[in-house]
């Protein structure tokens, strides 16, 4: 008789797990319906009887059929049969009456079916990105990562999370407003007409001063455009390149005026490395020389500068350097700013 | 056996600390250069710490992305690429060649190769540890083009020798051949600020330095010599201090002094200098500077000098780099040279460094008008 039990025990044993297994074969098929009907059959249709194991499967049949309100409530059926005390706690800090850190160590029962119900509110966040479904998101995980159950799997929602935020702000396009004070060094040449044949002769300067301006950005974390106006006082060395002609002149006054538009990358929050185009009107006040008219005394012209900015907090290093046409060399700005 | 999973921790955890670094390497939070190279103040030999650091941060993983980690790297950061031991006898081995061209577009242009040192060398370290070694480097070095006429000199010369003592964390006593300690201890030896300060490649002396190091700052006072090899009429005997002091794990300022004189001459000089790091990698550095010079026969003469140096992080192992300079030969005078030159800057492996400037030099004087000119430097530079 003993015996005849224990067989048929172990029978009935084999069958559930079977059975078990056929629930969770027909789910990986997804043949949810299919699955709910056998571990239906396995608890004789009272949820008394299913496992946990059966509980949180047929909850992520219910949910992959869509039918979430059924999910959800075998998942409460869950909690509050074996966890209802802990549960209670869980909720006071998930609604911020009580902080995450303050629980105690919670049963790993309890963990699991919190995960269940983070993967699927996560799965529903994808399909409804809302604020409400990612808070409750990112509640839960919290509350694993706090609990060290999976915690990286949930580090690793939260991260998503974080990132997807970073990308929105990093999208983000700002205005902000600069002044900034440089040392500039230009070399330009001004032209001398011989009245009396026409002759023209190359004059060439080197001039260095003090630029002001004051400008704009409009940019993101990834790029911006810059345009700025400036003002620039200078004093040149005026030589002549041609033995047989003496022209000379030191501390002559230029000024400069100049509108620029720029574009540069950012290849970290505080630098950017790009490209500007100035439009440059350069007066000049060279003594003409009796019998000659100077050409390009005055002079309006654009060119090509690399630009490159350094941001520490509030201040800024500005640094352009290139190609000015009717220049003849290199145009240098170096300066210091500040942004408001 | 040295762990290098501990090593790349260690340097991550540095990193993050803002502990220490070299030069530029502010921009990674570095700000001493004591844990990268034995000598405190840069330059010389790697430790082993410095030698990780140069595989993994600072060098791109393009070659051999996928074979070898960051973990491998370092492993195979020491001597020759080999792999870490306990040595007693750390030997190494430092090449920098420089392909230089002047006066582009000018009938006057040179190109020239320079073999600008290759030495081998030890760091030997009886204790095992570095708190006591010995550092010796010989090897070639190049003609200085400010040759005395007539004065043969050899193209092999010791470059360093001497006996370092880590007395605890914060103090440590250095004597022998060393280079002196003055500003920003950039490896540009043809910047201004190198250049009229007579602190290049080749102007090390026999020293004792003692060497303070704090969480916010580090202080230095050293007491020259000069190079021993050198006749005694024109060697330059002195000393020298140095004071940086760190705003926070991104901003360094500090201040340099020296005073040295012979036979002939003398020199004292002093400079401001900061370091900032922008992060990821990007630093500013900038240095302002007065030197004056007196000849027995002459009258005492002050130079000036600025030197701006960017270094912006395009991507692992590879920056570009600004350098703007401003040198006053004298400073009664407004005559002054100007020099911009950007250039770039490429870690292709571990242990090779590659670089190429561009310069633009223009004089500002009252007295006359130069055009200006051009040149290009590229250098290789190999450390095993």
């Amino acid at each position: 008789m003993v015996i005849r039990i224990i067989i048929a025990i172990f029978v009935l044993n084999s069958a559930l797990a079977l059975s078990f297994r056929d629930a969770l074969n027909a789910y990986n098929k997804r043949q949810y319906r299919q699955s709910i009907k056998i571990l239906q059959k396995l608890s004789r249709g009272n949820i008394k009887f299913y496992t946990d194991e059966a509980l949180i499967l047929i909850s992520k049949n219910y949910e992959k059929l869509g039918e979430l309100k059924n999910a959800n409530m075998i998942r409460n059926f869950m909690i509050q049969r074996k966890y209802r005390v802990e549960h209670n706690e869980v909720k006071k800090a998930l609604t911020g009456k009580s902080d995450i850190d303050d629980l105690d160590e919670l049963s790993q029962g309890l963990l699991k079916v919190y995960y269940t119900m983070l993967s699927s509110r996560y799965q529903i966040y994808l399909k409804r990105k809302t604020k409400k479904n990612k808070d409750i998101v990112i509640r839960f995980a919290e509350l694993l990562v706090e609990q060290d159950y999976k915690a990286d799997k949930a580090q690793m929602i939260l991260d998503i999370f974080q990132k997807e935020e970073q990308r929105i702000k990093d999208a983000i396009y700002h205005k902000k407003y600069f002044v900034l004070a440089s040392y500039g060094s230009w070399q330009d040449e001004i032209i001398l007409i011989d009245n009396s044949n026409g002759d023209e002769r190359e004059i060439n300067s080197t001039a260095e001063g003090t630029l002001l301006f004051a400008g704009m950005t409009y940019g993101n974390a990834h790029h911006e455009y810059r345009f700025q106006l400036g003002l620039g006082f200078g004093a040149a060395t005026v030589g002549e390149d041609s033995a047989n002609f003496d022209y000379f002149q030191t501390s002559v006054g230029e000024t400069l005026f100049s509108f620029t538009s720029g574009y540069l990358i950012k290849t970290s929050d505080n630098v950017a490395i790009g490209v500007s185009v100035p439009i440059i009107f350069r007066i000049g006040d060279f003594t003409e020389p009796e019998n000659f008219t100077i050409e390009q005394g005055t002079v309006i012209t654009t060119g090509l500068l690399a630009h490159f900015v350094w941001n520490i907090n509030k201040y800024f290093l500005d640094m352009e350097f290139g190609k000015v046409m009717k220049f003849r060399s290199t145009f240098i700005n170096v300066g210091i700013g500040y942004q408001f | 056996m040295f762990n290098f999973r501990c090593l790349i921790i260690a340097i991550m955890t540095f990193m993050s600390l803002g502990a220490i670094a070299y030069p530029n390497f502010i921009g990674y939070s570095y700000q001493s250069c004591i844990t990268c190279h034995y000598n405190p103040y840069g330059n010389g030999p790697l430790t082993d710490y410095g030698r990780a650091l140069g595989a993994t941060v600072v060098s791109s993983k393009e070659i051999l992305k996928e074979s070898l980690s960051d973990e491998d790297r370092s492993e195979m950061s020491s001597f020759l690429y080999g792999s870490y031991k306990g040595d007693t006898i750390k030997p190494h081995a430092n090449y920098r060649g420089l392909y230089y061209k002047t006066d582009i577009g000018s009938e006057n242009s040179q190109a020239e190769w320079i073999n600008m040192m290759a030495n081998v060398g030890a760091t030997i370290r009886p204790t095992q540890n570095d708190n006591f070694f010995i550092v010796a480097s010989i090897g070639y070095a190049p003609e200085p083009s400010n040759k005395v006429a007539g004065e043969e000199q050899s193209t092999f010369r010791s470059r360093e020798h001497y006996v370092g003592l880590r007395l605890n964390k914060a103090h440590g006593v250095y004597a022998g051949m060393m280079d002196k300690i003055y500003g920003i201890r950039v490896p540009d030896h043809n910047s201004f600020s190198k250049t009229a300060t007579n602190l290049t490649m080749n102007d090390g002396a026999h020293s004792l330095l003692y060497h303070v190091t704090k969480e916010k700052f580090d202080f230095g006072f050293q007491y020259f010599l000069g190079n021993l090899s050198q006749d005694e009429d024109v060697r330059p005997v002195g000393w020298n201090t140095q004071f940086e002091y760190s705003l926070n794990n991104l901003n360094r300022v500090g201040f340099s002094y020296l005073a040295q004189s012979n036979t002939y001459s003398s020199q004292n000089m002093w400079a401001l200098h900061w370091r900032a790091g922008i992060l990821k990698g990007s630093s500013l550095m900038a240095e302002f500077g007065r030197v004056t010079k007196e000849f027995d026969s002459a009258d005492p003469k002050t130079s000036e000098y600025f030197f701006l140096q960017n270094h912006i992080l395009l991507k692992r192992g590879l920056f570009a780099l600004i350098t703007f300079e401003q040198f006053k030969d004298d400073i009664e005078d407004t005559a002054k040279t100007l020099k911009l030159g950007p250039g770039l800057q490429y870690f292709p492996f571990q242990s090779i460094e590659t670089r190429i400037d561009l310069y633009n030099l223009r004089s500002i004087s009252e007295e006359n008008y130069s055009n200006d000119t051009w040149s290009i430097a590229g250098q290789v530079h190999i450390w095993l």
